[in-house]
C-alpha cells in the first residue's frame, strides 16, 4: 500500500472503524482476537491489530460495550465483548448516517447528477 | 515456549512504558487485552514460533498501540507542510551550498595547477579566483543558509548537523591545506587533492541529503 492510500485511510477509519466494531458485536459478543482477526484481514479497517485494544477500551468507557469473562476450551478465559443498548442505539444511528454519507460521496466521486 | 513468553513479556514492557502517564484505567485495558490475544495465540498454536511472530508484526510496534491510546483514535498530525517550509529548507541547501562549493573547487585547483602547471588552466583559475575574491558574498550567504537551516522543521537532525558544519569544513580545509602546502609534492598533492575533495563529497552528501529532504 502506497503512502499516500495510508494516510487517506487513516483518516477514513476515524469515525467509521469504532462502529464496525459495534456491527461485529451486534447479536453475538466477541473476544478480542477474534475482532481483531475479523477487522485485521484485509488491513483496510484496522492498520495494525494492537490500535484495537484503545479503540476497545474507548468504547467501554463510553458505555457502548460491556466485557465479561468466559470460560475457554483452550486456554484463559477469555474477555468477551458486547453491545450494551447503549451501543445499539449508536450503531443503529450510524447504520442509518453511514448510508446517506456513502451515497452522497459515491455520487460525488462519479460526477452524478448536480 | 520461554522464549516465547520472554518476547511476549517484551513486548508487553515496551508497550507498558509507553503508556506511562495514561489513565491507570485505560492503561491496564490495553496492556490485558494485549496480553489476552498473545496468549490465545500461543494457547492456539502452542509449538509454533512463527504464530507468535506472525501476532506481534500483527499487532503493530508498540508505539503505534501507545499513540493510539494517548490520541484517542484521533490520526496522527499529518507532515504536511506550507510552501513556506520548503523555501526556507531550500534556501539553506542552496545556500549552504553556494557559499562552499565553488571555494572547495577553487582550492583543489589551485594547488593542482601548482603542481602540474599549466598557463591554460592557470588563466582559467585566475579568472575564477577574481570573481570569488571580489565578493565578500560568501559568509552572508553561508549565515543565512546556515538560519534557514536551523529553523527549517523539514531535516531531520543528522542532516541539520551535516549541513550545519559544511561551511566550518570548508575553512577548515583552506587551513590545513595552506599548512600543507609548504611542504614538498606529496604533501602539496594531499592539500591538493585530498582534503578539499574529501570536504566536496562531505558538502555533496549533504546537500543531497537536505534537498531530498526539503522537496519530500
Amino acid at each position: 500500500m502506497d503512502p499516500g492510500d495510508s494516510a487517506i485511510l487513516t483518516h477514513l477509519r476515524r469515525g467509521a472503524l469504532e462502529h464496525c466494531v459495534l456491527a461485529l458485536l451486534d447479536g453475538e459478543p466477541m473476544y478480542g482476537l477474534d475482532i481483531a482477526r475479523r477487522l485485521g484481514e484485509d488491513e483496510v479497517l484496522l492498520a495494525g491489530e494492537g490500535t484495537l485494544y484503545p479503540l476497545l477500551s474507548r468504547l467501554r468507557k463510553q458505555g457502548l460495550v460491556d466485557t465479561s469473562w468466559v470460560e475457554s476450551p483452550s486456554g484463559p478465559p477469555r474477555r468477551y465483548y458486547e453491545l450494551t443498548p447503549t451501543g445499539e442505539v449508536a450503531l443503529a444511528t450510524f447504520r442509518r448516517t453511514w448510508k446517506s454519507f456513502r451515497d452522497a460521496v459515491d455520487t460525488t466521486l462519479e460526477g452524478g447528477p448536480r | 515456549m520461554t522464549t516465547a513468553h520472554a518476547r511476549v513479556e517484551s513486548y508487553l514492557g515496551e508497550l507498558d512504558r509507553m503508556l506511562a502517564g495514561l489513565d491507570p484505567a485505560t492503561r491496564d485495558d490495553v496492556l490485558a487485552g494485549i496480553r489476552e490475544h498473545l496468549d490465545a495465540t500461543l494457547a492456539e498454536h502452542p509449538e509454533d514460533p512463527r504464530a507468535l511472530n506472525d501476532a506481534l508484526l500483527r499487532l503493530g510496534p508498540p508505539e503505534h498501540v501507545a499513540a493510539d491510546a494517548r490520541s484517542g483514535g484521533a490520526p496522527p498530525p499529518s507532515r504536511r507542510w506550507g510552501p513556506g517550509a520548503v523555501a526556507w529548507a531550500s534556501v539553506g541547501v542552496l545556500a549552504t551550498g553556494v557559499a562552499t562549493a565553488p571555494f572547495l573547487v577553487l582550492e583543489s585547483m589551485t594547488y593542482l595547477i601548482g603542481i602540474f602547471g599549466d598557463r591554460v588552466a592557470d588563466e582559467l583559475y585566475l579568472g575564477g579566483l577574481s570573481i570569488l575574491a571580489s565578493a565578500s558574498w560568501a559568509t552572508p550567504i553561508w549565515l543565512a543558509g546556515l538560519v534557514a537551516v536551523v529553523v527549517s522543521p523539514r531535516f531531520t537532525r543528522r542532516t541539520r548537523m551535516l549541513l550545519a558544519v559544511c561551511g566550518p569544513a570548508t575553512l577548515a580545509s583552506r587551513w590545513a591545506s595552506t599548512a600543507l602546502a609548504l611542504g614538498n609534492t606529496d604533501s602539496r598533492l594531499v592539500a591538493a587533492a585530498v582534503i578539499p575533495m574529501a570536504v566536496a563529497v562531505g558538502v555533496t552528501i549533504a546537500c543531497r541529503l537536505g534537498w531530498k529532504e526539503a522537496m519530500s
